[in-house]
């Protein structure tokens, strides 16, 4: 009763036009940087913090927290549309959302990672109001063995990304392991696989070779295969998922809406491994397994609800203990120090007007996310009708731009374009891309845990450690099933 | 051994063993042409090369560690480095071994790599051209040309398109995130 009572003291902060319009001014400016490659939430953020400047501190959160949940669902338009994903999170959207644009079903892919993300981000709100402060408590008290297991559990995806070769999956995604550790050693400070050349100490920005992976290589890809005057798809398709349609997912949204909270909430994992996971889970416990990576509504549903609850999880640790969960979290903590205010635990009762202020403005944001969505699927999946000779030239001027903006490096540049080049080789020969952004995201998670597990309680913490284990046997379980499943399956095939 | 590599290769998902049943069912119908391709090795070069080259660019980073200083305590910078490439090795022989048992399919039918290869020669040289000539005008010249050469004949819209990015580059990059894109002199001439 008490949480309802600060709920509704928390939607009486948004009354009136002013805290809507900003809302809703968050929520386009949002979108637009999420759908920009190279523009992560974090950018978004810290890019309209000097615009908050002026406003009162309620106010100000309540913008960049806007923009904070809806830049996730902008990430997916460019990855359904064009396999460009605007975040990193959204690179496993791409991975079934691009396919539904080359079947001429844009709105369709559009229109479910609209609604997962709007459930998805509703409901790691609810988690956030409902259980910040015990559920911050526990995460906190993770051992490293765990936030490993963790990040070798999200490496059981590659069996789902393989496309019926693990053995090309793993090669791919060792590949992306390699690539992490190029750059100063995160805990000795050693530099490793540099070559002598400075730009490499700081390592593989992900941004670029995001980028060069799915987008550079796409068009390299159709350059191969020429038809260059044919359209990308044959029909754009910009209808919306029916309601028979949307609600075959429920199982998936809910689910991978549960994951991504949880997620969320290990400060550090974020939305990227929230969603792969999330497509690993939806696939394996899905009837259709064999339409993912084709175009399956599902595979969009899990990865998109997956990204946008971790946001509400991640503002768990952030709210109740000042420990920022993500990049975007610690740029939020810079903003509210900026109007005097320090999250934490005492922020419930010092400013119960920001805390509850944030809770409803994250629901009532996802609603104006849903309507300006609703309302621009269909002009959004118009980019496809683009001719080619217009549109994969465009796709390499944006791409190029985006790897640029992340550091103003012209390295980032070049190791964009060999990321292209990379990607169309390995594609070429059907190995699959997505695993190596897997191994890039999750390399410096599984390292500095490893490691700092080892150096606090020796090798079998792994095994010691009551959630590792059993996250590690699960692990286990997953990567083994469907090779033993499929060598069964050979050995009645041959019987 | 050769059981595994088939397992390791026949993978899917938790529901992809029947599918791979179909699979081995449509491969074992179609065993004659299969058959007929893999007997020409030419048609696995590519199969060939990729792990083969990824090998040697694990083998360049173990004889890189080396060179790490040990770790004390800690695992050390090499410690983890040694897992990824010792895993990669392995899956690299596995893939040879593949190609070797003709237990994946051929190379694809090669398209038009020399026009691949000519964008990407053509995309290096714009690159280069950012740092010299600044952004603006080496961008400008990029599309215009890509547009040309992927056939696109409508000029009016060609421009337009050029100069639309250019604006839209420098209002949000430039004006509104503070991203200096290297302006060049022609630019510098024209605006300061």
């Amino acid at each position: 009763m008490e949480i309802l009572d600060s709920l509704i003291f928390g939607f009486s902060t948004l009354i009136g036009w002013k805290p809507l319009l900003i809302i809703v001014a968050g929520v386009i400016v949002g979108i637009m940087v999420g759908a920009m490659p190279g523009l992560s939430p974090s950018t978004g953020v810290a890019l309209l913090v000097p615009f908050s400047y002026t406003m009162s501190p309620a106010l100000a959160v309540i913008l960049l927290v806007s923009i904070y949940i809806s830049s996730n669902y902008g990430g997916s338009i460019t990855a359904v549309l064009i396999n460009t994903p605007g975040t990193p999170a959204a690179a496993a959207t791409a991975i079934d959302g691009f396919p539904l644009t080359v079947k001429g079903r844009a709105g369709k892919g559009l229109g479910m990672s609209l609604i997962a993300s709007t459930v998805g981000g509703i409901f790691g709100t609810i988690i956030l109001i409902a259980f910040a402060v015990p559920l911050a408590r526990l995460a906190i008290g993770f051992h490293p063995a765990d936030y490993f297991a963790l990040a070798i559990f999200g490496l059981t995806t590659v069996g789902s990304l393989g496309g019926g070769n693990v053995a090309k999956a793993m090669v791919a995604v060792l590949f992306g392991l390699l690539i992490n550790t190029v750059g100063l050693d995160p805990i000795s400070g050693v530099s490793r696989f540099t070559f002598g050349i400075d730009a490499l100490y700081d390592g593989f920005s992900l941004i670029p070779a995001l980028i060069g992976l799915f987008a550079l290589s796409v068009v390299f890809t159709a350059f191969e295969k020429g038809k260059l005057s044919k359209r990308l798809v044959d029909a754009v398709g910009g209808s919306f998922p029916t309601l028979a349609e949307s609600w075959k997912s429920k199982m998936t949204i809910a689910r991978s809406s549960v994951l991504g909270t949880i997620i969320g909430i290990f400060p550090g994992a974020g939305a990227t491994i929230a969603s792969f996971i999330s497509y690993n889970i939806a696939q394996r416990t899905s009837k259709e397994p064999e339409t993912f990576g084709k175009g399956a509504m599902d595979g969009v549903a899990a990865s998109e609800a997956a990204n946008s609850s971790s946001v509400g999880g991640a503002l768990i640790p952030l709210l109740a203990l000042g420990i920022p969960g993500s990049a975007t979290d610690a740029v939020l903590i810079g903003a509210l120090q900026l109007h005097d205010i320090t999250p934490g635990p005492l922020l419930f009762e010092s400013n119960p007007e920001i805390v509850y202020g944030i809770f409803a403005a994250l629901i009532v944001a996802n609603a104006a996310m849903l309507v300006l969505g609703l309302f621009g699927v269909r002009y959004f999946a118009k980019v496809v009708e683009v001719p080619p000779a217009i549109l994969y030239p465009m796709i390499l001027a944006i791409s190029l731009i985006g790897s640029y903006a992340v550091r103003s490096s012209f390295f980032d540049v070049g190791a964009c374009f060999a990321f292209g080049v990379v990607g169309w080789i390995f594609k070429r020969y059907g190995y699959p891309v997505a695993p190596i952004v897997l191994g890039i995201v999750l390399g410096s998670l599984l390292e500095e845990n490893f490691r700092r597990a080892v150096m606090m309680d020796g090798p079998l913490v792994f095994f010691t450690e009551p959630l590792s284990a059993v996250m590690l046997s699960v692990a286990l379980l997953l990567f083994v099933w469907p090779i033993y499943k499929s060598y069964r399956a050979r050995q009645k095939t041959e019987a | 051994m050769q059981g595994f590599l088939l397992m390791a290769g026949g993978a899917r998902g938790s529901e992809g063993g029947s599918e791979m049943a179909n699979k081995i069912k449509d491969d074992a119908a179609g065993a004659a042409p299969d058959q007929e391709k893999v007997k020409d090795p030419e048609r696995y070069i590519g199969n060939l090369l990729l792990p083969t080259t990824i090998l040697a660019l694990a083998g360049i980073c173990l004889v890189q560690t080396f060179d790490f200083p040990g770790g004390g305590e800690d695992v050390g910078p090499a410690g983890v480095p040694y897992l990824w490439i010792g895993f990669t090795a392995l899956f690299c022989v596995m893939l040879i071994i593949q190609v070797i048992l003709r237990k994946m399919p051929p190379d694809p039918i090669p398209g038009r790599i020399g026009f691949v290869i000519l964008f990407a020669g053509w995309l290096a040289v714009y690159l280069i051209a950012i740092e010299n000539i600044g952004y603006y005008v080496s961008t400008f010249i990029f599309l215009m040309v890509s547009m040309y050469v992927l056939t696109y004949r409508n000029y009016l819209i060609m421009l337009a398109v050029s100069v639309g990015w250019l604006v839209f580059a420098y209002l949000v990059f430039a004006q509104l995130l503070f991203i200096q894109l290297p302006e060049g002199p022609l630019f510098r001439l024209l605006f300061e």
